[in-house]
């Protein structure tokens, strides 16, 4: 089971409320449902974030079984960083615990705390070891234009980091609202080291927050092969980890 | 499990308040927060006994574990030298914010490098990253990398220049992705390699050391301008008169001449060789002007500590030079 173990994430920036689209939080919850973590950050305006935007960032990385959080634009590599790590082992620790208490009746914090750094060892190696698909979608609307620079900083940190995992990982990018009236533009697909330049040509005049249908679309990239290929492999395991297999 | 948290959270516990560990029954009195990062707290507590110690806190119990964990590894691999700091008790407590994870540490007493400097003088530069290289040579060779070596984590004990690195949370055995990391020190943020743990991450992030120590107005015009200039912090570097003894060492580690931790030592040698030197001048003006004043002369201990402690110190790390 662990062989096959691929981390579904979608990371959200934006740095206000979605205002257009079908509703945000109905698509973090189906995204839930097929396995895949919503993480929500918030870009601060000099040092501004609307409570309603608060709330609804809030809302949805809820829905989506993932991570909120507000933080400046220039701790937006440290933040991803950290939001994409902790996401991994939350998960596989979730899967841990699940073992434990089948063999000893308690999961990680009923042990004894000398006897817990063993697991937190394998729970870091196989967060290390585990293929990671992730799909960066991000807020190119006006008040976004001049934290894109950042942005894109950050995306490349955020390679660096995953270019020393042991295991591999798949980077897509997309933004929102997108060119020519489109509710979302695919900047990069699938590929281990997406090219950023074309993620300052994105940036568009009006077209609003369609944050919803630009979860939907990376909720779609990211279980096409769940979809083509529905129960595969020998798992015991209930359905509900069957989403995190490919 | 989502929680939209601004930059700031609120602490787990507070000054005055009684931990009591649920599993080893110890309990700890919080004298005050000292610091707080990603994962957790830390606090000065005292015991039973009234020993001062340090506390670190955190709602993730996996962390706590491992960072306790390393602590005690790197304890074995310290062998006489002060690497670490010492581990105690380990265990779980309930906070405001529900149940939390701790691990009990030696009470490191010291103040910062910069401020030590200024006491004490610029010359003693070269001292403090001996140490260092002294401290990351032996974790080198048990194929650790220290990882987040920065200003923070080093103290300096007062009264001996003894340097003590605090916050083991970035050790990261050599090829893993180094755990933990600040962008200033880190080579990868900098274009200058990867975020592999290695030797020379730690030496790239000890030479940002040295440059931030010898030029802290570079830290500040480098900090949050987007993409960073590694040519221009050369430059600049290179054409400054402060930098100048420097070179050697600074530029060795940047084009990879010196790849080791033991390398970098011998090429501090001659630095450090000048600070003893310096540091004989200063005293003896020092002690002499201050005779004169006073009208007589006068045995003053803490000038007897200080520079006793000095060439003590310097023979404890020579015989690494010698043997190593």
């Amino acid at each position: 089971m662990w062989k096959n173990l691929t981390m579904k994430q979608i990371l959200l920036m934006t740095d206000g409320c979605s205002n257009k689209g079908s509703n945000p939080l109905e698509a973090a919850r189906l995204a839930r449902s097929l396995g895949i973590t919503v993480n929500v950050i918030g870009i601060l305006d000099q040092g501004e974030y609307s409570a309603v935007g608060r709330q609804e960032a809030e809302e949805i990385a809820s829905a989506g079984g993932g991570l909120c959080r507000v933080v400046e634009a220039r701790q937006l590599a440290m933040t991803m960083q950290m939001m994409t790590k902790h996401t991994v082992q939350m998960t596989i620790q979730q899967v841990v615990n699940k073992e434990l208490r089948q063999l000893v009746g308690t999961d990680v914090e009923g042990l004894p705390p000398e006897k817990r750094s063993e697991v937190a060892q394998m729970v870091d190696r196989l967060g290390d070891e585990a293929a990671m698909r992730l799909v960066l979608v991000v807020d190119t609307s006006a008040s976004m234009h001049d934290k894109l620079p950042l942005v894109r900083e950050a995306i490349r940190d955020l390679q660096l980091g995953l270019e020393v995992r042991q295991g591999t990982h798949q980077l897509a990018i997309l933004t929102y609202p997108g060119l020519q009236g489109l509710d979302v533009q695919v900047v990069s697909d699938f590929t281990d080291q997406p090219d950023l330049h074309n993620l300052m040509n994105m940036l568009v005049a009006s077209g609003g927050t369609p944050t919803g249908p630009a979860l939907e679309k990376a909720t779609r990239m990211l279980s096409q092969e769940l979809l083509q290929n529905p129960k595969r492999g020998g798992d015991e395991h209930d359905g509900s980890m069957q989403a995190y297999v490919v | 499990m989502a929680r939209c948290k601004p930059t700031s959270s609120k602490p787990l516990l507070r000054a005055g308040q009684t931990v009591t560990g649920l599993w080893h029954q110890k309990t700890y009195r919080v004298e005050q927060a000292v610091g707080a990062g990603a994962v957790g707290e830390v606090y000065r507590v005292l015991d039973e006994t009234g020993t001062a110690y340090a506390l670190k806190v955190s709602l993730q119990s996996s962390e706590i574990a491992l960072e306790h964990r390393m602590l005690k590894d790197v304890q074995g691999v310290a062998r006489g030298v002060d690497l670490g700091p010492l581990v105690y008790d380990l265990d779980d407590c309930q906070t405001a914010q529900g149940k939390a994870f701790f691990y009990v540490m030696e009470w490191v007493r010291g103040t910062t490098l910069p401020a030590f400097l200024r006491m004490r003088g610029a010359h003693w530069t070269p001292v403090l990253l001996l140490q260092l290289s002294t401290y990351l040579e032996r974790l080198h060779a048990h194929g650790l990398c220290f990882g987040d070596l920065k200003l923070d984590n080093c103290l300096v004990e007062e009264a001996t220049g003894t340097l003590r690195l605090v916050d083991f949370g970035g050790v990261t055995p050599f090829g893993r992705g180094v755990k933990e990391y600040t962008e200033w020190y880190d080579r990868a943020w900098w274009g200058q390699g990867s975020r592999v743990a290695d030797a020379g991450y730690d030496l790239f992030a000890l030479s940002m050391l040295a440059v931030t120590l010898l030029l802290p107005e570079l830290t500040q015009r480098t900090a949050g301008a987007g993409r960073p200039d590694f040519s221009y912090l050369k430059k600049y570097a290179f054409n400054n008169p402060t930098v100048a003894p420097w070179r050697g060492v600074l530029h060795g580690i940047w084009s990879g001449r010196l790849r080791t931790a033991v390398e970098v030592r011998q090429a501090l040698s001659p630095l450090v060789q000048k600070s003893i030197d310096e540091e004989k001048r200063t005293r003896g003006s020092a002690r002499g002007s201050r005779d004169r004043r006073a009208g007589q002369r006068r045995r003053d201990w803490t000038d007897w500590m200080l520079y006793g402690s000095f060439a003590l110190l310097l023979l404890v790390f020579c015989q690494y030079l010698i043997l190593g």
